[in-house]
């Protein structure tokens, strides 16, 4: 008796997430299949936590250091990652300050200057505590991953199966979990915002759509690509041109506003000076105040805005025509003119095809653009929906690329060319092989994509 | 109806909490961290910048001096002049003197400097330069003891930039001396013929300890450094314009070829700067020998508080096993009518250990 009754008293737990409605947010696959989402999520915690202590990186450090002195100061560190970064960090780090190492938190915040600055890590990495520092600083990025597994599952809410496949395939991510956890980069705050916004849109909230990919845009500005796009597949069957011009504008101006948002605030938050060291002989390494001038990779300039050109278009492959003239074609351009000219001929919108042309942008994007290694996170939501509904055609891609991903990240580690240059092979062009066997990967899912999703169309 | 069972969220929160604990602690058991830290092996913070007690300094030559013999001269080309400070000491060379036992030509002048006892005043102190660097060209000194008998010092080749040349005279001779001479001669190669040749001299002292920092400076400003505490303050005033650099400069002597560290090992410098503003760049250089300068720092800060600086020697290719100079100073990054402050301290040459 006492213990039915202790049952019926600890069903509180129930009680509380009926008053929550959890239910509404949980996807309905979790009522017959709660149980096989626990277990995978677990193992999907594990492996992320196996992972979280035991690498760092100079990003990593960059981030955490920002958003101290942003916790402590008050002041905002002149970066190329954008400052609403470091307000969720300062805001997480203030919370978790009882459980952060003083010493990791003192050297991150009065450290000496050091040349080269990279020199400094080597402090970082070796201290005592810096593993607990290094997890719990990882804790944001497990939100937005786990949170970004539940919308992929409720973007395939209908097909269990295929929402299930998808749970288990993003819980095994590898690029996720070396993306987020060994290098330690943020793309997964924009990439849940991204596909919340796509969410968004498939249940025809297009404000909110908008919304969330503009929050996603104020972390990492590449989300604001696919505004226009959206925008205009959304009032495509408006025949009214000014209602097409005022409903897109409208979307627009709130896409905009988390950015507008986030650059007003460095008028009101004073800019830390950061000291850069003019006698360093590696430009790249000039980053910081001299005098009064801000310099960013030698160059003075304010280094939020200093990279927009530099990605956009010295990133990408391009084509001299003439070799005594000025005439370049950009392929990085080149392509989203052609993705914005196929969103305003075609016209047979659903929802699948809105997120595959989408895949197919970021998948062109990595065929013929020098891109971070973090980057190839943004479609890997996107690539997981392709695969669980197609596995026959597209699992083998994806097993593929992953070799030739990693590989390719030797652009930034020297160590495997260095051991490939050991054994006597040419590791620099070995990496320049695999990176090039990508592309091509790359551009065969594109081509099976559209001759699945897109050849077979009405009229354009 | 989504239906959670205590036993299983306590399962979860016990995996979500307790695994990452279990697993740092495994972490820091199985693989313990060993921190990092600097060992110094070459320090300096006392940064002495004036001479402990000088028993006798000359720094304008104006009285006193007198030549004490030519060899291979025709009237007119060699002697001793003053000029605003610096001792101008010129002599011919037209090869082969037949007048010298080793055929050597060459001025030497001499001056009393009264009875001072070596034993307690060991150290001469010289700063000169020359117009050549022909390896034929000597520059030397000796002194003579109370009964006149002279004791020669060491010959060392020409030098086109500042010299700082430090001597233990007990190495020559431990008692009283009463006069300190000086020579340029072509002692390497008596057959050398290289006209005229002068020697400039700044300053000649003999003192119980030489200071180890000096003054130099790119433009005639007022200009000083100082010590106290530990703490090197480098300053510069009166229309301080842009690109002025005002350094003191830690030279390791000709005669101990320099500070011998081994900068493979000991490649990390590490200083403490504290600026008086933002207008003037902290300023650190190292030449490992007379000949090449590498500037390892050039920062300027936008408060008055200490800033400690660790830069990697090896970064600017400096690997030597030598150090001739290091300079600490300032550099006026924007010209100013007001005065200029750089303070240094805690300088020194660490290798990096594990473990502590």
């Amino acid at each position: 008796m006492k213990l039915y009754n202790l049952y019926s008293k600890t069903n509180w737990v129930n009680n509380i997430l009926k008053r929550l409605e959890i239910q509404k947010i949980l996807p309905k696959i979790t009522k017959r299949h709660g149980m096989t989402l626990l277990k995978w999520a677990i193992i999907g915690y594990l492996v992320r936590v196996a992972v979280m202590p035991l690498f760092y990186t100079g990003d990593q450090m960059s981030i955490a250091w920002g958003s101290l002195i942003l916790m402590k100061d008050h002041q905002l560190v002149a970066s190329s990652d954008p400052p609403t970064i470091f307000y969720v960090f300062s805001v997480f780090y203030t919370l978790v300050r009882p459980i952060l190492p003083g010493n990791v938190l003192d050297f991150l915040v009065s450290k000496p200057g050091y040349t080269p600055t990279w020199f400094s890590g080597s402090f970082y990495f070796n201290m005592s505590g810096v593993r607990t520092f290094l997890l719990v600083s990882k804790i944001p990025y497990l939100v937005f991953d786990f949170a970004t597994a539940i919308l992929l599952l409720k973007l395939i809410d209908d097909d269990e199966r295929k929402a299930l496949s998808a749970f288990k395939l993003w819980m095994m991510n590898p690029f996720a979990v070396s993306i987020c956890y060994a290098i330690g980069q943020f793309d997964i705050i924009p990439v849940f915002f991204l596909i919340l916004g796509l969410y968004f849109f498939k249940a025809h909230k297009v404000r909110w759509a908008m919304l969330a990919i503009g929050i996603a845009g104020a972390f990492k500005i590449f989300s604001m690509l696919f505004v226009l796009p959206l925008a205009l597949i959304y009032f495509k069957e408006h025949r009214s041109l000014a209602v097409k011009a005022k409903g897109i504008t409208e979307l627009l101006g709130i896409s905009s506003l988390p950015i507008i948002l986030t650059l007003s605030s460095l008028i009101l938050i004073p800019t830390y000076y950061e000291s850069a060291n003019a006698a360093n002989p590696d430009l790249y390494d000039f980053n910081g105040f001299f005098g009064r001038t801000l310099y960013s990779r030698g160059n003075p300039t304010q280094p939020l805005f200093g990279g927009l050109f530099l990605y956009a278009l010295d990133y990408s492959v391009s084509l001299k025509t003439l070799p005594t003239f000025w005439d370049v074609i950009y392929f990085f351009p080149l392509i989203y003119g052609l993705f914005l000219l196929g969103i305003i001929y075609w016209r047979d919108w659903s929802f699948e095809r809105v997120w595959k042309v989408i895949l197919i942008f970021f998948l062109a994007y990595y065929s013929v653009t020098l891109f971070h290694i973090q980057w190839f996170l943004w479609a890997q939501p996107l690539l997981t929906l392709l695969i669980v509904g197609a596995p026959d055609k597209f699992l083998k891609l994806y097993v593929i690329s992953i070799p030739l991903y990693f590989i390719y990240t030797s652009y930034w580690n020297a160590d495997l060319v260095s051991a490939m240059n050991s054994i006597g092979l040419p590791g620099v062009q070995v990496v320049n092989l695999c990176r090039s066997i990508l592309s091509g990967v790359c551009i065969f899912t594109i081509f099976l994509i559209l001759k699945r999703d897109f050849v077979r169309m009405s009229r354009m | 109806m989504l239906d959670i069972k205590l036993t299983t969220l306590a399962l979860v929160l016990l995996v979500v909490i307790g695994s990452p604990i279990v697993y740092i602690i495994l972490l820091d058991v199985i693989m313990p961290n060993r921190e990092l830290r600097l060992c110094p092996g070459w320090e300096d913070n006392t940064f002495e910048t004036s001479y402990q007690k000088p028993a006798w300094i000359d720094e304008n030559f104006t009285q006193g001096w007198r030549v004490i013999w030519t060899g291979g001269q025709r009237n007119g080309s060699s002697g001793f002049v003053a000029e605003k400070g610096i001792g101008n000491l010129y002599a011919a060379f037209i090869g082969f003197n037949p007048n010298h036992e080793r055929g050597v030509s060459g001025i030497i002048i001499q001056k009393s400097i009264g009875n001072i006892n070596v034993s307690a005043y060991p150290y001469l102190v010289i700063r000169h330069w020359e117009n050549s660097t022909d390896p034929s060209l000597a520059f030397s000194f000796g002194v003579t003891d109370s009964r006149g008998i002279p004791h020669c010092g060491e010959w060392y080749h020409a030098c086109q930039t500042w010299a700082h040349l430090e001597f233990d005279l007990r190495k020559i001779y431990n008692g009283t001396i009463r006069s300190i001479f000086v020579s340029l001669t072509n002692d390497f190669n008596p057959s050398y013929v290289g006209g005229r040749q002068h020697a400039y001299i700044q300053r000649i002292a003999i003192c119980k300890k030489p200071p180890e920092w000096i003054l130099a400076c790119s433009k005639p400003i007022n200009a000083s450094i100082s010590s106290k505490d530990g703490v090197l303050r480098v300053y510069g005033s009166g229309n301080v314009t842009r690109n002025t650099l005002v350094t003191a400069q830690r030279i390791f002597a000709q005669s101990d070829n320099g500070l011998s560290i081994n900068l493979t090992k000991y490649k990390y410098l590490k200083v403490s700067i504290r600026t008086s503003s933002i207008d003037v760049a902290a300023r650190v250089v190292v030449w490992p020998d007379e000949s090449h300068l590498y500037t390892v720092l050039l920062k300027t800060y936008n408060d008055k508080n200490w800033h400690t600086e660790i830069i990697d020697l090896s970064y600017f290719g400096i690997t030597d096993g030598h150090l001739s100079i290091i300079e600490l100073g300032l550099m006026q990054i924007h010209g100013s009518s007001n005065s200029s402050s750089i303070f240094y301290k805690d300088l020194s040459l660490n290798s990096l250990e594990e473990g502590g």
